[in-house]
């Protein structure tokens, strides 16, 4: 029963902390569906973080042109840098951690970065807004809402394409950006090989055009007064094909609706997304009778993401003993600090003082701090100079830093790409840096069995047995084979 | 009417069945640097370079008003006029370096370059330019992987990628190892002794500590013997490709150090306002120029020995989309640089840019395999024999001939 616990635990959840493995033991299973039938996917304290469509309204009065977008970009700059300690703290500090886990995974599948400054103030908005909410319900209203929200929509260039004979079109004498339409299709729905032509990018980029984010300089009569709008004078008139099918005209975003809930119950999105989470939960590599049972459920349930999950959390591959998965660089920070958190003095309240030093820079900022001052303070925390954003800095040289993809697929889910010389490094480097800085209450021994269990190799127990001290100890815990899988 | 179509060199380049002998096409291999001693680099621009920005054909008569609002003003034009290189092409104003490498005759520039790969996903025209064949996820290893197959060298610090994740070009069963500057504090001797004793029975852990251990020491020794001249450690993120490119041109400069290189620098996908003499890819361009002038600055004189070859998985659409950017399209431009190249020279069948040019009516037609360049590389500046490269190393996709002009020896 302790075996499953630990699988459960750290395959399926984001790592066990000291005292996790008794609680789970009595029914690991069961500990799963709850989170997955449940949908407080929110956690308490992401409550308090500013939606989306607040960040889209909230724009500084007295200022224009340069001086505005220098500051709607500082300020994007703080409230990501809150949003990223505040996902740290939630998942070093969650008892649900499949539902962190499924987050990521998601958040993950639908990458926005800050690559594009313009996309921080969003990024973990999006997050809150269109992912965690729906991970448990319909693929397609995650779809649909990942889609018309602003991270997205700025991200892959949206907001920059124009029906060619649209008045907006005309008048300016702007076009289509193909960008989000194709990786609409290639990324988040039927995947590259899943029988898309050029023409299909195309028509659904027109289908998409106008789907916009509000700005001050647009008319003031808009019929929604969220983030997204709608702004039929930069849309595509006319029926548009996708996929074969004609989707008629609609005088609203109508025409997009109804194109996105058809790709979301595509049997190839099926397919693609069930080889994604069987990659994600079972191996690098995975079996494909565990896919394509997954992809039948998706087809047959038009994309219901809890009964996949459900199927997805019985299937007997995902329980094998020994752990396949190679722990990326968040997994890991997120694992370790959840393991030292009983046994020491920094846990995840470090990162809830990170975003809480955030959080006072913000409202500085809104009762007229200067650009400037803060500009110096945002420097500060960036050369680590803040001791709040120092943690955070050594978090970023491992290289998976939230929101910050190099590509709109999204950081890669093997161990060919994680497990490379330096990156391994790193990461060693990064627990003896981490252990040594806090005290260690645990005996190497103690720790490693109450967040592995008892299945380590001789070897390293013999090596944690002669640990030269319990901070060495617990960094050799975590460099352990054991700890490095999931 | 200017007469477009333009045979610099052998105008069938890259197509099959053409390539003369090693032996012929190298002629003085035999006087040459021990094979051991000579450098190669690839840089891939993950993004999608717009080849037509880079390197513009202003005599091209379709040039400036198919990309109107980010042409780049003709050679002589004024300020952000391009660099002239010859009749039809010229440098983008930002690659100052790379026309200062061309005019002393060891920068060439090629022009509708693609690889095999004909649709537009940045990812799986990644891994065709990543796997050397002709078609995504065709082999799972990477061309510059199975190259050392026939390398003499086999420790993993002679081929490094200079990143902390492994690129696919890099992925396979040879040995190799990655690096980057350290911006963590140095754990001590002792807790990497005990690491490695827990690692000693993972069959795939043991290897790679093994391996960034020996990188680590490598690199250490590098550094100090280049010290003064190095960029200082520290963070960098998407521009500063200098502060990769200076510490790897020591590593590649070290007795033992690294003979092949990767960087795969990114930020090259300019879907919107992508500027002209000015603007998001001359940023990139710049950051690009200088971090290779910072790589050549750093190698010294095993300059002369070393030969990069930048390129990227596609180019971008002749015409300018809707928001004063490109999408994905087929062919760009490639660079081929180092004191071991032939430079001077474009090296392009130029296909046009008028609409019925075009490939699939938008994009420039690709006339050039890149792979071509690749095997430049590996069989007439590295050494390697040319049925191995062939058979083992660009396989899967048609058959290339090396380019003997593209090199001094």
């Amino acid at each position: 029963m302790s075996l499953d616990a630990i699988v459960a635990l750290n395959r399926f959840g984001m790592g066990a902390r000291p005292g996790d493995l008794s609680e789970v033991a009595r029914d690991p299973r069961k500990w799963l569906r709850a989170q997955i039938e449940s949908r407080a996917a929110l956690a308490p304290a992401m409550a308090a973080l500013k939606s989306s469509d607040e960040i889209a309204h909230d724009i500084p009065e007295g200022l224009s042109g340069q001086d505005l977008r220098r500051s709607l970009i500082l300020r994007g700059r703080a409230i990501y840098q809150q949003e990223v300690a505040l996902r740290y703290a939630v998942g070093i500090g969650a008892d649900q951690g499949l539902t962190e886990r499924l987050a990521r995974f998601w958040s993950n599948h639908f990458t926005v970065s800050t690559t594009n400054p313009r996309v921080a103030a969003y990024a973990g908005a999006m997050e809150r807004e269109a992912i965690r909410p729906y991970m448990t319900g319909k693929f397609e209203d995650m779809l649909l809402a990942v889609v018309r929200h602003p991270a997205m929509l700025i991200y892959l260039d949206n907001i920059q394409s124009f029906g060619p004979n649209s008045p907006a079109g005309q008048r300016r004498d702007r076009g289509l950006n193909e960008n989000l339409a194709r990786e609409i299709l290639e990324l988040h729905t039927l995947g590259v090989n899943g029988g898309y032509t050029q023409d299909d990018v195309i028509g659904l980029a027109k289908i998409i055009t106008g789907w916009q984010v509000y700005a001050p300089n647009l008319p003031k009569d808009l019929p929604s007064k969220g983030a997204f709008v709608f702004l039929a004078y930069a849309h595509e008139p006319g029926d548009h094909k996708l996929l074969g099918k004609t989707y008629p005209a609609s005088r609203d975003d109508g025409q997009g609706r109804a194109a996105l809930r058809d790709i979301a119950r595509h049997p190839s999105t099926a397919q693609f997304v069930a080889t994604k989470l069987a990659r994600h939960f079972i191996a690098d590599d995975p079996p494909q009778a565990a896919v394509d049972e997954l992809a039948a459920i998706f087809r047959e349930t038009g994309g219901d993401l809890q009964k996949v999950t459900l199927a997805l959390v019985e299937r007997k591959e995902a329980w094998e003993v020994a752990p396949r998965k190679f722990r990326s660089p968040e997994d890991f920070v997120i694992a370790g600090m959840r393991a030292l958190s009983g046994s020491s003095t920094l846990s995840a309240l470090a990162f809830v003082d990170a975003a809480k030093a955030m959080d006072d820079r913000l409202d500085a900022m809104s009762e007229g701090m200067s650009v400037e001052d803060y500009q110096r303070q945002l420097r500060d925390v960036n050369r680590g100079n803040d001791p709040a954003g120092a943690l955070l800095r050594t978090v970023q040289t491992l290289g998976q830093y939230p929101y910050t993809a190099k590509s709109p697929a999204g950081w890669p889910d093997v161990a060919t790409f994680w497990a490379s010389p330096d990156a391994l490094l790193e990461r060693l480097e990064w627990a003896s840096a981490i252990t040594a800085r806090i005290g260690v209450r645990m005996s190497p021994t103690e720790l490693a069995g109450a967040v592995l269990g008892d299945r380590l190799s001789d070897e390293t127990q013999t090596v944690l047995a002669g640990a030269a001290s319990p901070a060495q100890g617990a960094a050799l815990v975590l460099s352990s084979p054991e700890f490095q899988r999931r | 009417m200017i007469t477009i179509a333009r045979r610099t060199l052998l105008k069938h380049l890259g197509l099959a069945g053409l390539s003369a002998s090693a032996a012929a096409a190298f002629p003085s291999l035999s006087l040459a640097a021990a094979p051991t001693e000579r450098r190669f680099v690839v840089v891939l621009l993950r993004g999608a370079m717009d080849g037509l920005s880079a390197v513009p054909p202003h005599g091209d008569p379709s040039y400036a008003k198919a990309r109107g609002p980010i042409a780049i003003g003709s050679p002589g034009s004024g300020e952000g006029a391009a660099l002239k290189l010859d009749g039809l092409f010229a440098l983008h104003p930002r690659l100052k370096a790379m026309k200062a490498l061309y005019d002393a005759d060891e920068a060439a520039v090629v022009h509708a370059v693609a690889s095999p790969y004909r649709d537009r996903s940045h990812f799986d025209g990644q891994d065709v330019v990543e796997n050397g064949g002709a078609a995504p996820k065709q082999q799972t290893d990477g061309w510059l992987n199975r190259a050392l197959k026939g390398y003499g060298r086999k420790d993993a610090n002679r081929a490094l990628a200079v990143s902390q994740a492994m690129p696919l070009i890099l992925t396979g069963s040879e040995q190799v190892s990655s690096w980057t500057p350290p911006r963590l504090p140095t754990a001590d001797e002792d807790y990497f002794t005990r690491v490695r004793r827990m690692y000693q029975g993972d069959g795939e852990l043991g290897q790679v500590l093994e391996d960034a251990l020996a990188t680590r020491a490598m690199a250490q020794g590098a550094m100090q013997e280049d010290s003064g001249r190095m960029a200082r450690p520290g963070a960098y993120g998407g521009g500063q490709l200098s502060v990769l490119t200076r510490p790897a041109g020591a590593l590649l400069r070290a007795d033992q150090g690294a003979r092949f290189a990767v960087l795969d620098p990114g930020g090259w996908d300019t879907h919107a306002n992508q500027g002209a003499a000015q603007g998001t890819l001359a940023q990139r361009l710049g950051d690009l120029d200088d971090g290779l002038a910072a790589l050549k600055d750093a190698l010294g004189p095993v300059w002369a020995d070393t030969v990069v070859v930048v390129v990227t998985e596609f180019g971008r659409t002749v015409a300018v989309n809707g928001s004063n950017g490109t999408d994905h399209g087929t062919a760009s431009a490639a660079f081929v640089l180092g004191g071991a190249v032939r430079g001077g020279q474009v090296v392009a069948d130029w296909p046009g840019l008028a609409p019925g040019q075009q490939f699939q009516g938008r994009d420039l037609n690709p006339t050039f395999d890149m792979r071509a360049l690749f095997k430049t590389a590996l069989v007439g500046h590295m050494g390697l024999e040319e049925g191995f490269v062939d058979r083992e190393v660009l396989k899967g996709g048609p058959k290339v001939a090396a380019i003997g002009e593209l090199l001094r020896s």
